[in-house]
């Protein structure tokens, strides 16, 4: 059964604009010139029930809009839409019983008050019976790690505690559809991995369908066996996680801080980005070259002092999808 | 339904207290204020003859406590709300099984039933020590309180419709400004319409912000069952414009959110 269907959504945003310049704010009154934005431009994908999607895209490509329009917060200027098979912007208040959000950028949990009392509030506001609530704290509280700083206000929590129980606060009332939107943003590693491991058992054990935009691609490949990107509105690719990984995630950025300087570094599928005494940045190619070959070819010049290894930004996988062009793309599902 | 918003006004009242000395260092400038109007009155007082319309000098400081007491009791969600407007962040409201105007209303009325209650305490006290008790009976009391409940609820409609104007406009703090001036002088906070010149007080009656501070404090000093049940239906007057001024803006607002974006 599908959780979600969406058909040629689109979304355009009318922006006034002023010319610099008080005679510009007076003509922007008498006036006004209006510029029209399309923020999403005729999208159209389904979501099974118990998927978990990633939906990445670079600053302004389209995703929050889709989100904010699936979620019922906005409406769309043409298309339809369903979620568990209703019109979110019709009939937002009956889906808000059925879905949950997290904003990673917008907190629900009240700042002041441990979250706690906004576990108890969100209980009325759902009208979650009394005993299915304490049943659905206790386990969520058990299996986020929570009890520790249930009395702890918000203001006090680390981000990553706080990113815990917004994603508990959201999934308090039972939904069958969770919208993550960066959940894992400004987060350190051992933070990001706890949240991802719980939004994996969350799917598991409860067949949660997760719908999840972020810019980190660690999220879309550890949680994710479907990828969609978006684009200055466009849907650009809808495939499977393990063929973008094939296609376009094979690059790796090795940055390495050698103990001796050397003169050159040479190897095939590896390409030296910059070089500096003993300063390397490559981008290697592990379709030709393994990680364990470069740095045993590397240790063969110099001792390494320190090392990182990286997947590219988001940006350069979308830059390089553009690059291979959008329709062949469209085609990899 | 009305027990969610019940439980959002107590999670308010929660976050009130969650800062109890700054909580209560808050009402040290309203005893502070009563203290200087005691002496401005004391010094009336002494010249003869001083009275009007039944308001000597301890009516005067009472009425005061009373007037301040909703003045500075009203909590100040203004700003707040001006910033979800504008940063489009009400939008993250839209998808909660609650209605935000109420959220808000009941967000108000937690933290301002303890402001009020914190307020007419430490009020009471202050006049009672400088200038003695005046006479009130219970029932009395209870109808200036309801009447009180009126006038805050209608602060709450004018604070809204103003901040939802945030929707059109860049600030809205200009009119927050006008807004809380107006109350000094329309709406009666240092003396009761009795004081002001006849035209004064004809324009001060013609407006809603009479119904916030005069009605419920004069009420409390000098009841009149006439004046109780005209003020009454005036505020409930107003209450019903203003209601549906705020859910016109906010209807507005919300359709502008859908075309501008969040």
């Amino acid at each position: 059964m599908r959780a979600i269907e969406v058909s040629g959504l689109t979304k355009v945003f009318e922006v006034r604009e002023k010319s610099p310049g008080l005679a510009g704010s007076v003509r922007a009154i008498v006036s006004p010139s209006v510029r029209e934005v399309q923020a999403v431009n005729g999208i159209s994908f389904q979501v099974d029930e118990g998927e978990m999607l990633a939906f990445i895209g670079p600053n302004g490509a389209g995703k929050s809009t889709t989100i904010k329009m699936l979620t019922g917060i906005l409406y769309p200027t043409q298309g339809r839409a369903t979620v568990l098979g209703v019109t979110p912007w019709e009939d937002r208040q009956r889906l808000a019983g059925r879905i949950g959000c997290v904003f990673g950028q917008r907190s629900q949990l009240w700042y002041h008050l441990p979250p706690c009392d906004t576990f108890e509030l969100l209980a009325h506001v759902y009208d979650i019976p009394k005993p299915v609530y304490c049943d659905r704290l206790n386990m969520l509280v058990d299996r986020f790690e929570l009890g520790e700083f249930m009395r702890t206000p918000v203001r006090k929590l680390s981000l990553g505690q706080r990113m815990r129980c917004e994603i508990a606060a959201s999934l308090l009332h039972g939904p069958r559809v969770l919208f993550l939107d960066e959940p894992t943003i400004g987060l350190d590693v051992v933070a990001k991995r706890a949240i991802r491991e719980l939004i994996r058992q969350m799917n598991r054990e409860e067949g949660v369908t997760v719908f999840l935009t972020s810019h980190d691609v660690g999220d879309m490949e550890e949680l994710c066996r479907r990828v969609m990107i978006i684009s200055h509105g466009e849907l650009i690719l809808d495939t499977s996680v393990s063929a973008l990984r094939r296609d376009y995630l094979r690059f790796k950025i090795v940055r390495v801080r050698l103990a001796d300087a050397i003169d050159r570094f040479e190897m095939r599928g590896v390409t030296v980005a910059k070089h500096k005494q003993t300063n390397l940045k490559l981008s290697v190619d592990t379709d030709v070259a393994s990680i364990d070959d470069v740095l045993t070819e590397l240790m063969r010049h110099a001792r390494i002092a320190d090392i990182t290894i990286a997947d590219p930004p988001t940006e350069q996988v979308i830059a390089d999808i553009y690059g291979r062009g959008a329709s062949e793309a469209l085609g990899g599902r | 339904m009305t027990a969610k918003y019940f439980h959002v006004a107590r999670v308010s009242m929660r976050a009130r207290t969650a800062y109890l000395a700054d909580f209560l260092l808050g009402s040290v400038f309203y005893a502070l204020i009563l203290y200087v109007f005691v002496q401005l009155w004391s010094v009336l007082g002494r010249t003869r003859g001083f009275a009007v319309e039944g308001f000597g000098p301890r009516e005067l400081v009472w009425y005061l406590m009373a007037s301040e007491a909703i003045m500075l009791g009203r909590a100040r969600f203004e700003q707040e709300t001006d910033e979800e407007v504008k940063t489009g962040a009400i939008a993250y409201y839209l998808n909660k099984p609650y209605r935000y105007v109420l959220f808000k209303l009941a967000s108000y009325w937690g933290e301002t039933a303890l402001k009020m209650a914190l307020n007419i305490a430490i009020g009471a006290t202050v006049a009672l020590l400088a200038v003695g008790p005046i006479r009130v009976n219970a029932a009395h009391l209870l109808a200036a309180l309801a009447c009180a409940a009126m006038a805050l609820t209608l602060n709450f409609l004018i604070s809204m419709a103003l901040s939802l104007s945030a929707f059109w406009v860049e600030d809205t703090a200009p009119f927050f400004w006008i807004y809380g001036k107006l109350l000094f002088v329309l709406g009666g906070l240092f003396a009761p319409m009795e004081v002001y010149p006849d035209a004064l007080a004809r324009v001060a009656r013609a407006t809603p912000l009479n119904y916030v501070l005069y009605a419920p404090a004069r009420l409390f000093v000098q009841f009149d069952m006439d004046f109780f049940m005209s003020a009454l239906m005036m505020q409930a007057v107003w209450i019903a414009a203003l209601s549906l001024l705020v859910m016109a803006l906010y209807s507005m607002g919300v359709k502008r959110l859908n075309v501008n974006g969040g």
